[in-house]
């Protein structure tokens, strides 16, 4: 999940997340491959629920600069302790580490395109029913919003089912995709983008997160009115703790527990005491136009999407 | 496995409780835990004694050199090492046991520190194992009261090519 925007998510080599929270041929990438290089990840246990497993019978290349984090969860066959610039700069300088895995991107390219399509399959579905049901499909618009954004833009998303669609459907181009991993902090969007506008006040930055990251530091928004940092923020907002509520859908069979956040805060009422304007998005046939107007605003936006809380991450 | 890990720190309050943070946190074994100051009062040396298996016990070692209280990290096993414990027990005799006691003290070069009518305290300082071994011998005698420092243990003397 960090390492989402290292390159651009369009890149023909770039196959997504593994583990948990990646697709299918992300992680068929990773079984059927004979060696893995890892560059700086830390071998988290959304990504490798099982190391020695996932491990056994591959060549495990880890680089990172920190040599604490080799060896820490899984075993590597060669371990390399370096700066990945310099580490990955003295492998180019090697003429014969030139290969040719034209065959191997065949079959991974074939895997993906398999996945995709049955992903637009099963996204034409929802997006049909939510629009008879006045739902915005919350993938639907992270990727329609990704894109309508600039080039360098900086993403930052929260924590939660929110987090997980944007990992998934967000378009990176030349910009950033922030986010807390696995540190799991509900509020960091909000705060982390002001960080980034104030740094790069040039950028486009924006925060999107859920109904209940965003209560938990939607104060901040005082702090960004009174520097005068312009914020764009978007609440997903389903009136639950979304990825807690599908949990215990799964594990406790919808026997639901303290995740309700019901109907408050009324965020148009809430944006107008933060002298911010407030954009409600309702349906899925008004995504780009809300979207463009809330890019293009020049003073602070909230823009509140409705999911379907039975929507799952 | 065991491993000893002869620690220099920074003699400042709180460094204690740091590195037994990382341990507690990290779930690492203390089997025992030593420390005081070096020559140099602003420096103080922890002696720890932990076993696992290979991979816990090279964490350790990285995670304890990751500390910013930490100065340098020595990692040996008991083999490579002059390591050596202090012990004070404290027993109850009478007429029968007292004089098996004193010659258990005399065979293993401990010396009876403390003495009354009915009770006696017992030091002992040698390797952990023989201090052990000490203590096992008194499983048939009334235990009072028994306290140990702990392992203190400093690399054997090896002059370089030796």
């Amino acid at each position: 999940m960090m390492g989402l925007g290292v390159m651009p998510t369009e890149h023909p080599l770039f196959y997504g997340m593994v583990g948990n929270n990646g697709q299918l041929y992300g992680n068929r990438a990773m079984n059927e491959a004979d060696m893995i290089i890892m560059a700086g990840a830390r071998v988290a246990d959304r990504s490798f629920s099982q190391p020695d497993l996932i491990l056994s019978g591959k060549v495990l290349v880890h680089i990172d600069v920190d040599p604490a984090e080799i060896g820490k969860n899984a075993g590597p066959t060669i371990p390399l302790v370096g700066d990945l610039k310099s580490v990955f700069g003295s492998f180019l300088a090697h003429e014969d580490l030139k290969i040719d895995c034209s065959d191997w991107r065949e079959v991974l390219n074939g895997y993906r395109l398999q996945g995709e399509k049955r992903r637009q399959a099963t996204e034409k579905l929802a997006l049909a029913l939510k629009t008879r049901m006045k739902w915005v499909d919350p993938r639907a618009f992270v990727r329609a919003m990704s894109l309508a954004m600039d080039d360098n833009a900086v993403y930052v998303a929260d924590v939660g089912q929110n987090q997980l669609w944007s990992c998934a459907n967000a378009v990176i181009r030349n910009g950033r995709f922030m986010t807390s991993g696995g540190m799991g902090t509900m509020g960091y969007a909000l705060p982390a983008a002001m960080g980034v506008k104030i740094a790069r006040p040039d950028l486009q930055v924006v925060a999107v997160c859920g109904d209940g990251g965003f209560q938990m530091t939607m104060m901040e928004l005082a702090t960004m009115r009174y520097y005068g940092v312009q914020a764009k923020v978007v609440v997903l907002k389903n009136g639950w703790l979304g990825l807690v509520r599908q949990h215990q859908h799964f594990a406790y069979h919808d026997r639901f527990s303290v995740t309700d956040l019901g109907d408050c805060p009324h965020l148009d009422m809430l944006t107008k005491a933060y002298d911010m304007d407030f954009i409600h998005l309702t349906d899925n046939d008004s995504i780009d136009a809300a979207v463009k107007q809330f890019l293009e605003d020049e003073n602070s936006v909230l823009m509140e999407v409705d999911v379907d809380p039975n929507v799952l991450a | 496995m065991k491993k000893i890990y002869s620690v220099l720190v920074e003699n400042r309050a709180g460094v204690l409780c740091k590195v037994a943070g990382l341990f507690w946190r990290r779930c690492f074994n203390i089997d025992s835990l030593a420390v005081g100051e070096t020559d140099d009062p602003s420096v103080s040396e922890m002696v720890i004694v932990s076993s696992g298996d290979k991979r816990t016990l090279e964490q350790i070692e990285k995670q304890l050199n990751k500390k910013v209280d930490v100065i340098r990290v020595r990692t040996f096993d008991e083999s490579e090492a002059t390591a050596r414990e202090l012990m004070l027990i404290k027993v109850r005799y009478n007429r029968e046991n007292r004089k098996d006691i004193i010659e258990n003290c005399q065979i293993m070069g401990a010396s009876i520190v403390d003495m009354s009518a009915s009770m006696m305290t017992i030091q002992i300082c040698d390797t952990p194992e023989r201090v052990q071994m000490f203590l096992d011998t008194f499983k048939t005698v009334s235990i009072v009261e028994v306290t140990r420092t702990g392992t203190l243990a400093v690399t054997k003397c090896k002059e370089a090519g030796g």
